[in-house]
């Protein structure tokens, strides 16, 4: 790391803009061989943008992108394939239903198809990239027609293994730093940690030699996110150019070689490892020079100011005294569902009691099965298999007042075509219309009036429309209505996702100043948050708890560990009956 | 400002559809200004034609409201046609349960409100128990309720005096609907008025029209805060049904005064077509229904005059939905870059950090 490196890709001040805003303002960048790089932001910070540019999804509307020191278009995301940029999405782009071993062939396929289809000037552009020497795949331009017979062939393939006459396996590659995943295996049925590896290792299998990844460990455990950096390390000795985009300071502090700071579309900062610690990345990313931002490891988890923690710790300490007489509101004995999707495991003799006063946290990953505990709880028709559902204090579950804050607002929870107004109206719904009753009008006024001010949001009018709100904003009107609304029982699905720091920390904020008489329950991949907010965490794998943490248990690093425990016994549990299947089948 | 835009926009397709049936005008050989200036003379020139326009404004307008009121809570109902072959079926069939009595007209109008809700309750049951698609079944049921027209007056009901023509008995006079100003224009064209006006009026202010929005604009909003999603499917669709099915008994009452099997000139499909284009504007509802009915009233006289077959007014009505369509996604596209553009000319002075 001594020696100067070359630079991969540049971005030449790059401007993007959206109707309404500027996602990244004259953004220059480089990006160098052989380093891991991180790109670090608030959300709304034009992170996602730049990402998408790199991957030719967008195009800039100023400045240009430079590959190996030649301007370069990507008119779309098979230029930048072709070119040597791999993107893995945040979200994924695997497909669920193929084998690992299909989903890798697929992508040597397109590989190959692109490189035919390239106009004569790109293959210039190509030679242009100047990597260095060594780390050139050793595969001449024919080979990479006949990728698609190969999918694995860096992958070291053991072929002892080799199942016998389907097509599908090829045996058990040894994947990247020695993680084994079956190539017959269902993308489906892999952890995210796993398809986050087969992603990566479906981009090298095509000439990819620039590796951005957008928020890679959103969806790990801390133990897994190691693991993940070790493999991108050994991959940026091994020459390749690695982008990291990312919002947990700690891993990427310990990990990336370099940074760039972006806020509100610019770049306000760019550092080298050596003069980067945590502190310093944050009041870059915030922009503000904040004395309780502690100078830790553990910044992500008290990234919130101080006063977050403080209240957390005066409810923990209240939860505690007053656990000598719980209130329960709900208990679930041996509940078990039926599987209604395949993304989402059925409930599996699940014993779970919520009490009014406490916050509950869910820690689980996407289709543990949470989902449905959540939909279970909030009446919606799940079938249940066996076992009962019991509402104390009430005949019938709707004599309880259940808000639900689902995790994309705009996905479901408001109306953006529907003004602030009606979007607050809508669980009080006697005031809605009624433009003739001045009565009515005016009490609607008044409440709508009222929580835009208690919930702070902005723009104060209640006329707008709230497609035209920030996600911030959006976030609030959400909250502010299912607050007013829940009595008895609050259910928030990743209640901060995608929010900046400090419209999270508002919400965080609200959520623990919650009425005695209430119970909230947050179901959050990020570890963090639910150690931030919750009294209790109940660990969900697979339909079944499989840990409960309450007060001072209550760490990243004990729910990380249930959290990875539960899926390695998954593992084994996979490879002994094909995996994919209900283990409540019995 | 969006109102004007609406406007020009319509006024817009209409240019560039009249311009397609000129150059089909010029193609057969006849000279399109005069025909087109005939063509609107037709329709709204004179007292005659202007009153035929309107007559038939009742029931585009009744079927236009039958396919936006259902797209409101996000349901397509192309079945106007069917509902409305049912109401007539209804004004018949009411008529001869109570005979020539004081009840008859008010039977007669509840008949044929019953009748075309029933024919639109069947894809909103479908629809709301088994998630069945409403709009391929409205649209299969039209030919069902065209043959069920054509069996009634072929069969039970055909006029014994009416020489084996398909028609049934002819309404008494009492239970048609008095002309005025010595057209064939009834009254019924101010009843309908009102009855838009006040649909209208329940669409946009009361807590109905704003959850039937809701249920629309986002289904799963509207579960999650608990308004009964189904039951506004349902609900849209048959008081969908039940306008279309009042359009028959205007048809069949203002009109034709007995059932024959060409009671409508695609009024259904007209409304459905004019429904689209205002996409849940309603105010557009009233003059689009007009020009659309002009179109349709005019294209008798496009026949005689210019010897091109009477279905060009159709083609027009085709081209005038196509190029609304295509101006209000431009119209999108356009403003979109043109916000993009703003943005970049607000760019801020660059004085970063380097």
């Amino acid at each position: 790391m001594t020696e100067r490196k070359a630079i991969a890709v540049a971005l030449r001040g790059v401007t993007k803009a959206y109707p309404g805003a500027l996602a990244c303002e004259k953004v220059t960048a480089e990006f160098y061989w052989g380093e891991i790089h991180a790109l670090l932001g608030e959300n709304g910070a034009g992170k996602s943008t730049i990402v998408k540019i790199l991957g030719g999804i967008l195009s800039p509307d100023r400045g240009h992108l430079e590959i190996g020191g030649e301007v370069v278009s990507l008119a779309n995301p098979r230029y930048a394939r072709a070119l040597g940029i791999g993107v893995v999405h945040q979200a994924g782009s695997l497909i669920d239903t193929l084998t690992v071993g299909q989903n890798l062939r697929l992508a040597g396929r397109l590989g190959a198809a692109t490189a035919r289809l390239l106009p004569a000037q790109f293959s210039v552009h190509e030679q242009g990239i100047g990597l260095p020497r060594e780390i050139r795949p050793d595969r001449s331009p024919t080979e990479v027609d006949s990728l698609d017979e190969r999918p694995c062939e860096h992958l070291r393939a053991t072929s002892d293994e080799a199942d016998s006459g389907d097509g599908d396996s090829r045996g058990r590659p040894e994947f990247l730093g020695g993680t084994r995943i079956a190539s017959n295996v269902l993308v489906r049925d892999l952890s995210p940690h796993q398809r986050r590896l087969v992603e990566i290792g479906r981009l090298l299998t095509s000439d990819v030699r620039i590796l951005v990844l957008d928020e890679p460990t959103s969806a790990l455990t801390p133990q897994e996110s190691e693991g993940l950096f070790e493999e991108l390390r050994s991959l940026a000795n091994r020459g390749y150019a690695i982008v990291v985009v990312s919002h947990k300071l700690p891993e990427i502090t310990k990990h990336a070689d370099r940074f760039t700071v972006i806020r509100k579309g610019r770049v306000v900062g760019r550092l080298e490892r050596a003069k980067a610690n945590s502190k310093h990345l944050a009041e870059l990313i915030l922009g503000r020079k904040d004395s309780a931002l502690p100078e830790c490891e553990d910044l992500a988890q008290t990234a919130w100011s101080s006063t977050g923690v403080t209240t957390r710790l005066a409810r923990r300490r209240h939860w505690h005294e007053s656990t000598n007489s719980p209130r329960p509101l709900l208990r679930l004995k041996g509940v078990s569902t039926v599987r209604e999707s395949p993304h989402e495991a059925p409930l599996c003799g699940v014993d779970f009691e919520l009490n009014r006063d406490e916050i509950v946290g869910i820690a689980g990953r996407a289709g543990s099965g949470a989902t449905a505990l959540l939909r279970l709880i909030y009446g919606e028709s799940v079938r249940l298999e066996q076992g009962n559902v019991e509402w104390v204090g009430a005949v019938q579950k709707h004599r309880h007042t259940i808000g639900f804050m689902p995790a994309d607002p705009h996905a479901a929870g408001l109306v953006g075509d529907l003004t602030i107004a009606e979007n607050l109206a809508l669980r009080q719904r006697k005031l809605l219309g009624h433009a003739w009753r001045k009565s009515r009008r005016d009490s609607a006024t008044a409440f709508v009036g009222r929580l835009i001010e208690d919930y702070d949001i902005r723009p104060t009018n209640p006329g707008e429309k709230a497609r035209n709100l920030s996600g911030g904003n959006m976030r609030k009107v959400l909250l502010a209505r299912e607050m007013e609304y829940a009595a008895d029982l609050l259910l928030a699905v990743n209640p901060t996702a995608g929010l900046d720091i400090a419209s999270a920390e508002f919400v965080r904020q609200r959520i623990l100043q919650q009425p005695e008489s209430r119970c909230t329950v947050v179901y959050s991949e990020d570890v963090d948050e639910l150690c931030a907010l919750c009294d209790r965490v109940v660990v969900l794998s697979r339909g079944r708890v499989v840990g409960e943490l309450s007060g001072e248990q209550v760490t990243r690093q004990a729910i990380g560990l249930a959290l990875t425990e539960a899926s390695h016994s998954d593992g084994a549990s996979q490879d002994g009956k094909g995996g994919g299947q209900s283990l409540c089948a019995d | 400002m969006r109102r004007l835009i609406s406007i020009a926009n319509l006024l817009f397709a209409l240019v560039l559809a009249l311009a397609g049936l000129s150059l089909a005008l010029l193609l057969v050989g006849r000279r399109p200004d005069t025909t087109i200036i005939s063509l609107f003379d037709a329709a709204f020139g004179s007292r005659l034609g202007l009153s035929e326009t309107l007559l038939r404004t009742v029931p585009v307008l009744l079927c236009a409201l039958a396919a936006a009121i259902p797209a409101q809570s996000g349901q397509i109902n192309i079945g106007g046609e069917g509902q409305l072959h049912l109401g007539a079926i209804g004004t018949v069939l009411a008529l001869s349960l109570v005979g020539n009595s004081g009840l008859m007209v008010s039977t007669m109008v509840l008949g044929a409100i019953l009748l075309g809700g029933m024919w639109a309750a069947i894809p909103g049951v479908l629809r709301m128990r088994f998630g069945v698609n409403e709009a391929l079944v409205t649209l299969f049921l039209n030919y069902v309720a065209i043959s069920l027209v054509q069996y009634l007056v072929h069969g039970p009901m055909r006029d014994p005096a009416s020489h084996g023509w398909p028609m049934s008995e002819p309404l008494p006079p009492a239970a048609i609907l008095t002309p005025i100003f010595g057209t064939r224009l009834h009254w019924g064209v101010l009843l309908v008025l009102v009855v838009a006006l006040v649909i209208v009026a329940v669409m946009r202010l009361t807590r109905t029209g704003v959850e039937l929005r809701t249920v629309g604009l986002n289904v799963r909003t509207a579960s999650l805060v608990g308004i009964p999603v189904r039951w506004y499917w349902f609900g849209s669709l048959v008081c969908g049904g039940m306008l279309a099915g009042l359009a028959g008994y205007y048809e069949i009452a203002g009109v034709q005064h007995r059932l024959r099997t060409d009671i409508s000139l695609g009024f259904g499909y007209s409304g459905f077509l004019v429904a689209w284009m205002c996409r849940g504007q309603f105010w557009l509802l009233f003059p689009l229904s007009v020009l659309v009915s002009g179109l349709i009233s005019s294209a008798d006289s496009l026949q005689i005059m210019s010897g091109l077959p009477a279905a060009s007014a159709d083609v027009v009505q085709g081209l005038l939905l196509l190029f609304v369509l295509l101006g209000q996604s431009s119209l999108a596209k356009w403003e979109q870059v043109r916000a993009v553009r703003q943005v970049l000319q607000r760019e801020r002075k660059y004085s970063s950090w380097n």
